[in-house]
């Protein structure tokens, strides 16, 4: 089978998943107690005010209706009404999606080559000194509550030395400079984390490799040392870290959300939980889905990623 | 001057159970052209020994002690960077035995052979990757070039094998150290790599080193045996004098307990108890555990070896002048019972 | 155990000792035993802080410190001094009575949220390896829907619908875990699954539940329980996240997320009210993953925690002196046989 229709079977396997998280949201959206509607027009409606936004909105129709409604709703790519704002979520998750994937895609960026190369280093110092305390910085990398270092980073760049910006977010179109000023400590927030793990990953992953036969092979037949271990261990140690850096992103996703809110950044965590504040269906529908849709691409161009790094892949 | 003179080698573990003496004072020669092999059982040493000679042990292990002399110099004076730069690969290169893992499962066989060369010769890639695909055609791998631009997982186990003797041949070293290289191969397999051996040795005109526990293999291949036991050289000759001649308890034990064409397997005496630990060595000789004929004196001091033949020696003290220069072997087995005729081994 | 099979017996034992063999390697572990020495303390703050609350009424603490939830509108926001250790909070309470009282809903977030996931996903895995086919898709495909959506976010989903309240919070954590225990104990059944005494236990007429409670849950246990140390840190800040956004656990009871969420109002003029509960959560969660970094190396066969000999200074036993060795052990055949790191002669 060649590599392009291992895309199409994996891009078709993503439908049933696609599809279940699709119908959990709706599950799990029409499980919220209290009625939106009162929600929405606060604590005693006009009762024929409150009718009219329940046919509007569909609530009056039989759960399956509203489901089958749902379903196609989505696959025309409408994700519905958020009745706090009164627009498509759609338009206002476009809005909101640019700050998410900029502070994620320039954390991932700094995180990934950083986590590689200390993970490497480790690794090639197998149990001596730099390895011991590359370890137990990843240790304490990972045990760092993203919240509470983000906190400590404003009173101490912020407040105390006024180094940085301690919220808002300005678009690296409108202005590179302020852009990369604001975005220093919700990065810094957010990718902390992400480098211990990757790091640690990236060590046992070598340390794996530098064991195996071949790596004797290349060290028997005078390969530099170096070359063994980033050419010959390395590669072969990518390819369990691809399949981990796709799974990771669920933590970034989770990560941004928190940020979002400590600095103050209009992306879509921010928007989702203030959707979830409110119980606006649309919101929490559209951050659920938007949250699992990139994770699925994510882990699909790592799969394809990795099919198409390891020659011994048979796609079946 | 032979080519490899091996002088009181000793390689040792330092592991949490212990010091490992897996290699504790050996000393074999090498002559130019000539297979020597290295023989023993699961354990006995023989591959940190090879290990050794190179440079290529890892802590916990260490060469503490002895000399290398390979073309008059030390090679345990060189340091990491001669040995890497003047020696691996290029003087003395190494075959293991498990061809799979050996080779890497990312890079095509030809990347991994050109390689090599390039790494080694001042030559341009396009030049390395011929060469390649000509070592292939040698050692008789079929549509070299096509071969060379496939994966090893592509290769089965007795092409793959071939591909790393190709690889070993690449800068034409003046000796190859093979590490058990055939025993994870097919019976069938096992008898055309050592074919291959045969043809490669007169053309690239190399001595070798061959590992080995298979007895019968040491016969198609090798000009002179060592025989280790538990870190040591028990006996040491020419191979058809060693097989007339054992003279050592335990190679007569060895040769006793081989499968071969004309033995039947009832026939076989295997060797009684398990090799005991290097870390806590019998004192004396290491194998008077084990030994048939073993007698007070062997617990006292570690046997030198002593001449027993023309080019033989053997440690055991039953040789030395104390001895009774035979070790009264009829009371448990026949010595040397057909072994001068252990051939067709195929 | 029951008479009815006697690879069960067996089957129970080899669990247990490799688990009691794996605690003992733990002590050569630095990294284990002060991640130990963490979570030991953590635990005796929390059972103190449980006592206290429902035995004595919060007095040992009031006697001790102060009452962590008796307001003092004069002194809020107090800076650290010697009645007020870590400061206090908007309400005047002492941050320190709060602190150590947090303790306690961290580790009953994390052992009862592991908890449920332990179960949930030993159960799923284990049934949806042994059934396979139909039902091992379909499970497996449920899981995956559940692991699509990123943790926290899923959790917010599932506060914001059942509440906030520290019971659901710990459903909540318990429901997102499932996924990872489902697919690690799927993965470890898959393959005892072919292990023979399962194959005996079925001729012997075993039912399906029992062979899985029996036989295979056990077996796989190993792997899970790595799986749950690890993760334990994890759920620790996830739930602090949750609670520091809102969601979770509601005032006025004393949680180190909960109280972070309001520090960060005050950040400016009381840092000691974030940077204490957070510095709890970093302790917390350190503790928790040094102990299952170690728990992994023990478990690993390949590495070995004990750590042996000083690499510069390297004693040479019989070196100088090979004549006589020191005279230990020699016939014992307990004495352990060392892997040589000698690929070759296998």
């Amino acid at each position: 089978m060649s590599l392009y229709r291992y895309t199409i079977r994996r891009l078709l396997q993503i439908i049933p998943v696609l599809f279940g998280v699709f119908t959990l949201t709706f599950v799990m959206v029409h499980s919220m107690p209290g009625n939106p509607v009162r929600i929405l027009l606060g604590v005693s409606p006009s009762q024929q005010l409150a009718d009219e936004l329940i046919r509007q909105y569909g609530f009056d129709q039989p759960l399956w209706k509203q489901y089958l409604d749902y379903l196609w709703r989505l696959l025309q790519g409408n994700i519905g009404e958020s009745f706090t704002r009164n627009r498509p979520v759609m338009e206002l998750m476009l809005e909101r999606m640019g700050p998410t994937v900029v502070l994620m895609g320039v954390s991932y960026l700094i995180a990934l080559p950083t986590a590689l190369l200390l993970g490497v280093y480790a690794a090639a110092r197998h149990n001596r000194m730099g390895d011991h305390v590359s370890r137990f910085l990843g240790l304490a990398g990972l045990s760092t509550p993203n919240f509470w270092l983000g906190l400590m980073l404003i009173f101490l760049l912020s407040y105390e030395f006024s180094i940085f910006p301690a919220s808002g977010y300005v678009s690296p179109l409108e202005d590179p400079v302020a852009s990369a000023r604001h975005l220093v400590l919700p990065i810094l927030t957010l990718a902390t984390a992400q480098t211990a793990t990757l790091m640690r990953m990236t060590r046992s992953s070598m340390v794996e490799e530098l064991s195996q036969d071949y790596v004797e092979t290349a060290r028997a037949f005078g390969l530099p040392e170096r070359r063994i271990l980033l050419r010959h261990a390395f590669r072969n140690a990518l390819l369990p870290l691809i399949t981990i850096i796709g799974l990771q992103l669920s933590f970034l996703l989770d990560g941004s959300v928190v940020v979002e809110q400590i600095f103050a950044i209009p992306g879509m965590g921010r928007l989702g939980y203030n959707g979830l504040l409110d119980q606006d269906y649309g919101i929490i529908i559209g951050l659920n889905i938007f949250f699992a849709v990139l994770f699925l691409i994510g882990v699909l161009l790592t799969d394809l990623a990795y099919a198409y790094i390891d020659p011994r892949i048979r796609y079946d | 001057m032979a080519l490899l003179e091996v002088e009181d080698l000793r390689t040792y573990f330092y592991t949490e159970e212990g010091i490992v003496q897996a290699v504790d004072g050996v000393s074999f020669e090498v002559e130019r052209g000539e297979t020597l092999g290295l023989v023993g059982e699961s354990g006995a040493g023989k591959s940190v020994a090879v290990k050794s000679l190179l440079g290529l042990i890892r802590p916990p292990g260490h060469v503490v002690d002895g000399s290398v002399r390979f073309k008059g110099d030390d090679l345990t004076e060189y340091s990491e960077a001669q040995l890497r730069n003047q020696v691996r690969g290029t003087e003395i290169s190494v075959i293991f035995q498990d061809p799979m893992s050996a080779l890497n499962p990312v890079f095509t066989v030809g990347t991994q052979i050109s390689e090599i060369i390039e790494h080694h010769r001042d030559v341009t890639h396009e030049a390395a990757w011929s060469r390649a695909v000509e070592l292939l055609d040698d050692v008789g791998i079929p549509d070299p070039a096509e071969r060379a631009d496939q994966y090893p997982h592509e290769f089965s186990g007795g092409m793959q094998q071939r591909a790393l003797i190709a690889m070993a041949l690449s800068c034409e070293p003046d000796l190859i150290i093979a590490d058990e290289p055939t025993t994870a191969l097919d019976v069938t397999i096992q008898a055309q790599i050592l074919d291959l051996f045969d043809d490669i040795k007169t053309k690239y005109d190399t001595s070798m080193i061959y590992v080995t526990h298979d007895l019968g293999v040491v016969r198609e291949v090798c000009d002179r045996v060592s025989v280790m036991y538990l870190g040591e050289i028990a006996e040491s000759a020419p191979y058809e004098e060693l097989y007339r001649n054992p003279k050592h308890p335990y190679t007569q034990a060895l040769l006793r307990s081989t499968v071969s064409a004309d033995r039947r397997t009832e026939d076989l005496d295997p060797i009684e108890g398990s090799m005991p630990s290097a870390i806590h060595p019998p004192s004396g000789c290491r194998y008077r555990t084990r030994c048939p004929v073993a007698f007070e004196d062997c617990s006292r001091g570690e046997p030198p070896r002593f001449d027993v033949g023309p080019d033989h020696d053997a440690a055991c003290l039953h040789y030395g002048d104390g001895g009774d220069g035979d070790p009264k072997l009829h009371e448990t087995g026949r010595p040397g019972t057909g072994v001068g005729g252990t051939g067709g081994d195929r | 155990m029951s008479s009815e099979s006697s690879t069960a017996t067996n089957t129970e034992f080899e669990a247990e000792s490799g688990i009691v063999a794996t605690l003992k390697e733990l002590r050569y572990s630095p990294t284990a035993v002060s991640g130990g020495f963490i979570v030991a303390i953590l635990i005796g703050m929390g059972l103190f802080s449980t006592i206290d609350l429902y035995v004595f009424d919060k007095q040992l603490i009031t006697a001790l410190l102060a009452d962590p939830h008796e307001m003092d509108q004069i002194n809020a926001y107090a800076p650290p001094s010697a009645s007020h250790p870590m400061g206090t909070d908007q309400f005047g309470r002492d941050v320190f009575a709060r602190v150590i009282y947090g303790s306690r809903i961290a580790l009953a977030i994390g052992l009862i949220a592991v908890g449920i996931s332990f179960v949930g996903g030993v159960l799923i895995g284990a049934f949806a390896a042994y059934s396979g086919g139909y039902t091992d898709d379909v499970l497996m495909r449920l899981i995956e829907v559940l692991y699509s959506i990123p943790g926290l976010v899923l959790a917010m989903t599932l506060m914001a619908i059942m509440g906030a309240s520290i019971y659901n919070l710990f459903f909540a954590y318990g429901i997102i875990g499932i996924p990872a225990y489902a697919r690690v104990m799927r993965s470890e059944v898959l393959s005892i699954r072919e292990e023979e005494y399962v194959d005996a236990a079925r001729a012997a007429g075993l039912p399906t539940y029992k062979i899985l409670l029996r036989e295979i849950i056990p077996n796989g246990f190993a792997a899970v329980l790595v799986q749950a140390t690890l993760s334990l840190g994890g759920v620790i800040i996830g739930a602090a996240a949750l609670s520091f956004l809102g969601f979770g656990v509601q005032p006025p009871t004393a949680s180190w997320g909960r109280m972070l969420n309001t520090a960060q109002e005050a950040l400016l003029i009381a840092p000691w009210v974030a940077a204490f509960p957070g510095l709890m959560i970093f302790l917390t969660v350190m503790g928790f993953n040094m102990l299952g970094d170690g728990l992994r190396d023990a478990m690993d066969p390949k590495t070995s925690l004990k750590n042996s000999y000083d690499e510069d200074n390297l004693p040479v036993p019989g070196a100088d002196d090979s004549g006589t060795r020191t005279q230990t052990a020699v016939d014992d055949p307990t004495s352990p046989n060392i892997d040589l790191q000698d690929g070759g002669d296998d």
